[in-house]
């Protein structure tokens, strides 16, 4: 069955201002099938919040796509006119983000800016938005509705902010929902609530959700499959199992090596260092022909400077992008 | 607060930390810990109580007495950049306590600077770019070079690895943890991250409504499956105790 959303050979430029060219995503390809959850797993520099962004054409100044094909429910999205985008957005893909201040209107109460978003979309008249939008936000746990529809955004905390804007992105009843980051700023209960909350949601809409985040535990609740991406590259893709339990590529296992944890009682490594590699992404805009984590990889061969390897199916299901495993 | 309504964000607190230890401070937002730290601070008067540094009640210091306190203790944000005058480049960032306190020649703060910026992970190429050039795990690292520019004893660290990514956390919790043997720094740490909190601490106290709910001495007292049900009984905080990594896990 063919995919919801299938990003091909996807890459994204930004002009630097001397001039060079930054290739924040590189031959980016993943594929999202109705009603999966795929998590796309980096740190910053990955290339994965410019990826997203360019899902919805909503690169900033400077970016642009330069290849690649997004498949979207037959549409290729890097080709469609604006006012086709403009149709897209929020009808069959919304997005929220890291800062849920920035996307609601701080004079408009939080209801009505939902309201607003369910007659743009569906066309009812005013009362049937407002019914609509009680129980959307009722549906993302602020069931009171004369309490939480007049409410103006600086009367509600984080946690509440972040919850009104899901129930805004669904408010145009998408198939893909994308989240970049949104949980890193809330305390740990608060992203325990949002994780379980957009888990549910999306098993009862049958909604697709590409979830952004440079956190493996956010994803433990979440993802069906994660595509980890480094310095503009994809460099592992596989379910959450494989990757979070036998990761592959070197960058990976780092990462979910890092993690500090809760020890058991007289355990030895409190306060011990961090397993943990050392350095920083490459600089994006003069890469050299090599793999892009060779500079810091514990297991570098001397192929890895050499050239750059390709993505290697390991399992079914499963690539890697390392000589370790061909390339 | 007006109309009589007090708002009590910390309230009837105990606590104490030992030099060169660390006391992580966990807890839901509007719990009271980042009041807490600006007390310890002298940043805010609290209401009532005592506040004793190193046999010091520095509650009851007159201004020119705080003044001489301020080198011995600092503070380190979540977002550093926020806390830097984006006009200044690197090295002045972290040579500025210097000037403030009027401590050695211009030559002398710029090279304490840099040695300082070493010391931390930053290379010297990196002395002249402003921190808006920087990644925010650099602009942390910044921020904790120039929070040790006048030789503290005390530092608060408030979430200032919470908003980093995760490679770039434990690269500078080592870093934190390598400062705080060498130099005997002495770290009051709020975080919201459990697992960060329990191991980097050597003590950690649970706040909750502006009071301390719950105690454990990390080392001694501490099994996984107690502090979570210790936690998750007072209703403070949701923890996600991570699964073993994977080298933790049986390989077949």
């Amino acid at each position: 069955m063919q995919a919801l959303l299938e990003v091909e050979d996807l890459c994204v430029h930004f002009s630097a201002r001397d001039g060079k060219v930054v290739r924040a995503a590189d031959g980016v390809g993943f594929h999202i099938h109705e009603g999966e959850s795929l998590g796309l797993l980096g740190e910053s520099g990955s290339g994965k919040s410019v990826t997203a962004l360019s899902l919805l054409r909503l690169l900033p100044p400077g970016g642009r796509i330069v290849e690649g094909r997004i498949r979207f429910r037959g549409e290729d999205l890097s080709l469609v006119p604006d006012r086709r985008m403009q149709q897209i957005r929020g009808s069959q893909i919304a997005m929220i983000f890291q800062e849920p201040g920035i996307a609601l209107c701080p004079v408009v109460s939080v209801g009505s800016q939902i309201a607003d978003v369910i007659a743009t979309h569906r066309g009812w008249p005013k009362d049937r938005c407002r019914k609509e939008a009680d129980q959307l936000l009722s549906a993302v746990g602020l069931p009171e509705p004369t309490r939480f529809f007049p409410a103006f955004p600086h009367q509600l905390s984080g946690g509440q902010l972040q919850r009104v804007v899901i129930a805004l992105a669904l408010a145009g009843q998408p198939k893909l929902l994308i989240a970049d980051e949104p949980t890193t700023a809330l305390d740990m209960k608060l992203q325990h609530e949002v994780l379980t909350l957009v888990q549910e949601l999306r098993k009862s809409l049958r909604m697709s959700v590409l979830w952004i985040t440079h956190d493996p535990d956010v994803l433990r609740v979440l993802a069906d499959r994660i595509v980890v991406m480094y310095a503009g590259r994809v460099v592992e893709v596989g379910s959450a199992e494989q990757i979070l339990h036998r990761p592959q590529h070197p960058y990976t296992v780092s990462l979910l090596r890092c993690a500090p944890q809760t020890r058991p009682a007289g355990s030895a490594l409190r306060k011990q260092p961090l397993p943990v590699i050392d350095g920083n992404v490459p600089n994006l805009a003069s890469l050299p022909m090599e793999c892009r984590f060779a500079p810091r990889c514990p297991e570098r061969m001397d192929i890895c400077t050499e050239r750059e390897p390709g993505l290697t199916q390991t399992e079914s299901g499963r690539v890697v992008r390392c000589f370790k495993y061909g390339g | 607060m007006g109309k009589g309504f007090v708002v009590r964000a910390v309230d009837g607190v105990d606590l104490e930390i030992r030099q060169g230890q660390t006391l992580a401070l966990v807890g839901p937002s509007g719990s009271g810990k980042s009041t807490l730290a600006r007390c310890v601070l002298r940043l805010e008067a609290p209401t009532s109580g005592q506040i004793w540094f190193d046999g010091v009640d520095i509650v009851a210091l007159g201004r020119n007495q705080l003044r001489k306190l301020r080198p011995r203790m600092q503070l380190v944000f979540q977002d550093a950049a926020r806390a830097m005058n984006p006009r200044l480049p690197a090295a002045d960032i972290v040579a500025e306590p210097l000037r403030i306190q009027k401590r050695g020649t211009l030559a002398e703060q710029r090279h304490r600077a840099v040695e300082l910026m070493e010391r931390v992970g930053l290379s010297e190429d990196m002395a002249d770019r402003s921190p808006l050039e920087m990644s925010g795990g650099q602009r942390q690292r910044l921020a904790i070079a120039r929070a040790l520019a006048l030789a503290p004893q005390l530092i608060v660290l408030d979430e200032a690895l919470s908003a980093l990514d995760r490679i770039v956390q434990a690269q500078i919790a080592n870093l934190l943890l390598e400062l705080q043997r060498e130099l005997h720094l002495t770290y009051l740490l709020i975080a919201h991250d459990l697992n960060l909190a329990d191991h980097l601490a050597d003590e950690i106290a649970v706040m909750s409504s502006g009071r301390i709910v719950a105690r454990a001495a990390t080392p001694e007292v501490t099994s996984q499956a107690l502090l979570v049900a210790l936690l998750a009984a007072q209703g403070a905080i949701a923890t996600s105790p991570r699964e073993p990594g994977p080298e933790e896990v049986k390989t077949t």
